[in-house]
């Protein structure tokens, strides 16, 4: 098991130079200029000039890639170019805030997304399957950042529940982390429903109830563990895009996330910021994906075994 | 199954319909209208400036106000990266020599008096009562200083460019002279500018360009208490202000990029007052009891540049036909607001001094504009790129002028494009026809008319025509010069009708600056200028 897990972490590094590469060349490839985004108009063509060379832009594009990778070897992310701060410092700062998010809407798809399927599944065809089925088709069409702004209208203008922004308090992640997860919750819920459904006819199921079981506990426990390896790897790759994609939700609720963070930073072509908040970003879902590899392992024991 | 979806769904539909029909007609709905507002709040606030209340109010003791800015500046030092929120917060954190009055007057501030004591020598009395907030007792040197240091800054060199540096010297502790290059009639509205704030030498040598840029040591009634990264800027009252002390004492500045989100943030009452309310969100705010709004005319322009240096633009009968097939109402009233813009005829605002009232107008008139392009030999039209911002009124703003140049046989090829590669494009020069939106900085109609005409500036952030025109520049130069007021008046209104007569740009409007606040908040003025005085805000006790 350690070696597989060395093995994984090893494959990160190919992995990783790729995304660095990737982005990398987007931003160079990518009209406008940095300098020009930063000092506005204002400024004399020597100043221009002076700013061009201090922030290393001035190089072709292997020389400057070049410069970035070492840099990065020495754990030097950069500094951002309009507040000046280190960039793994505005990192430190931001990612807290987005993983607290991204976790929160995880927590929320599992969650409903999970009693959802099962109900689903096991009164299958039922008006509450419709019913279920009917709402995750429509959470999973629903952008995250309309449902955020139409849950904004509803608990933070009209009934006055929640706050509309800010950070600072749980009940500041409510909405936002609603709003991100909805999607990932209809997702596991689908999931789980076709999981469940292929299980409950399997023999083993039949006579777990010969053996008089009761059903919460066929559902549970026979039918549950074995419809979740599909599950987990759904849960484990929504956490990964709940990351990611918590652009729009952080900027709509004014949350100082890595997302909002990039958004700011494409906007005014701050490189080293946009290529920082992506490699964390990547790392994080490459290391979500290995946890959930090695949770796999611990649900499903046929897997267990090839790693003996 | 099906019989259940097939329910569903028409209950969505329903739901829609319903949510739609409500939206479109705000009169049928129950929503409070206008006239549910406070009566201390009009009936039309959106005409005002400022707002008039009855006097029998009472002030209430909340004394922190959280105010949405749409972007977080890159620093708050003078000649740093420059955007409208950072001079905001420079000219309430910091101070300039002179300042404008609620008309763009430049009025005494840290200095006291002033006059120019030949064509090029002006020299200032300094109050002599103002400490910084590091401790520093303000003299002469910090002036003499400041100045000094814009030339080594980015953005900051530009506004030296009459200024002699040699000529900034201080005359005793409370006396500065300042000369300029040539007579220059607009130092003391370009004193006024926050990329003049003073600073104090020793504060920005102990902590640095970098630390003093994200807290600086100034003069002004509020400094900065803290500064999170994306999420607010925090000012504290300074209570060794020499004026008159801040009415809150604190001011919490949260940096909310997203429009929708700012208004819905003040539906919620999560912030007092947003600066930058969204046109489209003017009737809901205005519908609600909880909010007002202000709005008032700015001195921006926003228009359509052609460049005067390409053919078939160098033809000034071409602009003038492109000009004519140009409905300017339609758009402004559908992508600008009637209710957050004013009709432009030339480049001056109507309220500045020197704005000429007798422009002939460009109507609208496709038939003109057709036979005007085909006495010009274009009788098949011809084609020609549009380059703009790339956002989605801007987008809207393209497609409607492009179907009006259909109109008249001209192809417009549109080329949106993102913000830095349109400022490259458009400094150097690198288009056909364009759109943007230009402050007159100084709030001054002659250095506007400068800026924006005059063959010098090509390759500026302000020129967008490149006109190239001798009796142009001729009497720009002279309005430059002119120190006499009345006379200066004189010579831009006649400047004002040379150009509009060459016809370099399309007027769409002048853009007014629309507030959404709460409505127990009092102090607010909609000024001419980017600016708001965080120092005259307070709330009063509501029922």
């Amino acid at each position: 098991m350690l070696k597989y897990i060395a093995r994984r972490l090893l494959m990160l590094i190919p992995v990783l130079l790729g995304v660095i590469l990737l982005v990398f060349s987007l931003m160079y490839i990518t009209p406008g200029d940095p300098v020009d985004s930063l000092l506005g108009d204002n400024a004399t063509p020597e100043a221009r000039e002076a700013l061009r060379e201090e922030l290393g832009l001035n190089g072709g594009y292997f020389e400057r890639f070049f410069n970035y990778v070492v840099r990065l070897l020495r754990g030097d992310m950069g500094i951002c170019y309009s507040t000046r701060q280190n960039v793994a410092t505005r990192i430190a700062q931001t990612f807290p805030n987005t993983v607290k998010l991204a976790s929160f809407a995880v927590a929320f798809a599992v969650v409903f997304g999970l009693t959802f399927g099962i109900v689903s599944a096991i009164r299958q065809y039922s008006i509450i399957d419709n019913i279920v089925m009917s709402i995750s088709m429509i959470g999973i069409s629903m952008p995250s950042f309309w449902c955020g702004l139409l849950l904004m209208l509803l608990f933070c203008v009209k009934l006055k529940w929640l706050p509309a922004s800010g950070f600072d308090s749980f009940s500041c992640v409510i909405l936002p982390g609603i709003a991100l997860g909805v999607n990932s919750a209809a997702s596991i819920a689908r999931m789980t429903r076709s999981g469940m459904l292929e299980v409950i006819r399997q023999d083993y199921i039949s006579t777990a109830r010969a053996k008089g079981l009761s059903e919460f506990k066929v559902v549970t426990v026979h039918a549950l563990k074995n419809a979740l390896i599909p599950v987990i790897t759904t849960i484990g790759m929504q956490f990964g895009l709940l990351l990611g994609g918590a652009v729009l939700i952080e900027s709509i609720f004014a949350i100082p996330g890595v997302g909002k963070m990039m958004v700011d930073a494409i906007k005014s072509r701050n490189y080293p910021v946009v290529q920082g908040g992506v490699l964390v970003i990547a790392l994080s879902f490459c290391l979500v994906n290995l946890v959930v590899d090695i949770l796999y392992a611990y649900v499903d024991p046929r897997v267990r075994s090839q790693y003996k | 199954m099906k019989k259940y979806l097939a329910m569903l769904l028409a209950c969505a539909m329903i739901f829609a319909f319903a949510a739609g029909c409500a939206q479109q007609n705000p009169a049928n709905s129950d929503e409070p209208t206008a006239t549910n507002a406070p009566t201390d709040v009009e009936a039309t606030p959106v005409q005002n400036t400022e707002l008039v209340t009855d006097g029998n109010e009472t002030v209430s003791d909340k004394d922190t106000i959280n105010i949405a800015v749409d972007r977080e500046p890159a620093t708050l030092n003078p000649g740093g990266v420059s955007s409208n929120v950072n001079e905001i917060i420079m000219r309430n954190v910091l101070d300039t020599l002179l300042k404008f009055d609620e008309n763009a007057i430049p009025q005494a501030n840290l200095a006291t008096e002033w006059e120019a004591i030949d064509d090029l020598t002006w020299q200032f009395k300094l109050r002599d009562d103002v400490n910084f907030t590091n401790g520093e007792h303000f003299t002469a040197k910090d002036v003499v200083y400041s100045i000094n240091r814009l030339a080594n800054t980015t953005t900051g060199a530009s506004a030296l460019t009459y200024i002699d540096l040699s000529g900034v010297e201080a005359v005793d502790d409370y006396t500065v002279n300042i000369k300029t290059t040539k007579p220059y009639a607009f130092l003391e509205a370009q004193l006024c500018q926050a990329v003049m704030c003073i600073v104090n030498e020793k504060a920005i040598t102990e902590m640095g360009e970098d630390a003093h840029g994200r807290a600086p040591v100034g003069t002004g009634p509020y400094m900065v208490a803290d500064w999170t990264a994306g999420e607010s800027i925090t000012l504290e009252r300074n209570e060794n202000y020499w004026g008159e002390p801040a009415k809150l004492k604190t001011v919490v500045l949260k940096i909310m990029t997203e429009g929708t989100s700012r208004t819905i943030n003040l539906e919620t009452g999560d912030i007092d007052l947003n600066c930058r309310l969204q046109t489209t969100d003017i009737d809901r705010v205005e519908e609600s009891s909880d909010m007002y709004v202000l709005a008032g005319a700015q001195n921006t322009l926003r228009y359509i540049c052609f460049n005067t240096s390409v053919e078939p633009l160098n033809n000034v009968n071409v602009r003038k036909a492109l000009y004519h097939a140009t409905d300017t109402e339609l758009i402004r009233e559908t992508i600008y607001g009637v209710k957050s813009s004013e009709k432009a005829n030339g480049p001056i605002p109507p309220s500045f001094q020197g704005k000429n009232h007798d422009l002939p107008e460009y109507e609208y008139d496709p038939a003109k504009a057709k036979e005007m392009l085909a006495a010009e030999g274009y009788e098949n039209g011809f084609e020609v790129s549009f380059i703009y911002l790339a956002n989605t009124t801007n987008n809207m703003f393209a497609e409607m002028l492009q179907s009006m140049w259909a109109e008249v046989g001209v192809t417009l090829v549109l080329q949106p494009t993102e913000s830095g590669t349109l400022s490259t494009m458009l400094n150097a020069g690198d288009y056909e026809v364009g759109t943007a939106a230009t402050d007159m900085k100084l709030c001054d109609a002659g250095e506007g008319l400068y800026a924006f005409f005059h063959s010098s500036s090509r390759g500026s952030s302000q020129d967008r025509t490149w006109l190239n025109d001798a009796d142009v520049d001729a009497i720009l130069d002279k309005i430059v010069t002119t120190l006499d007021a009345e006379e200066r008046n004189k010579l831009v209104s006649e400047a004002e009708a040379m150009i509009h007569d060459l016809c370099p740009m399309i007027y769409i409007c002048h853009p007014w600056r629309v507030y959404g606040a709460r409505s127990d908040v009092r102090g607010l003025k909609v000024l001419p200028y980017d600016m708001e005085y965080y120092s005259k805000l307070y709330f009063v006790n509501e029922d």
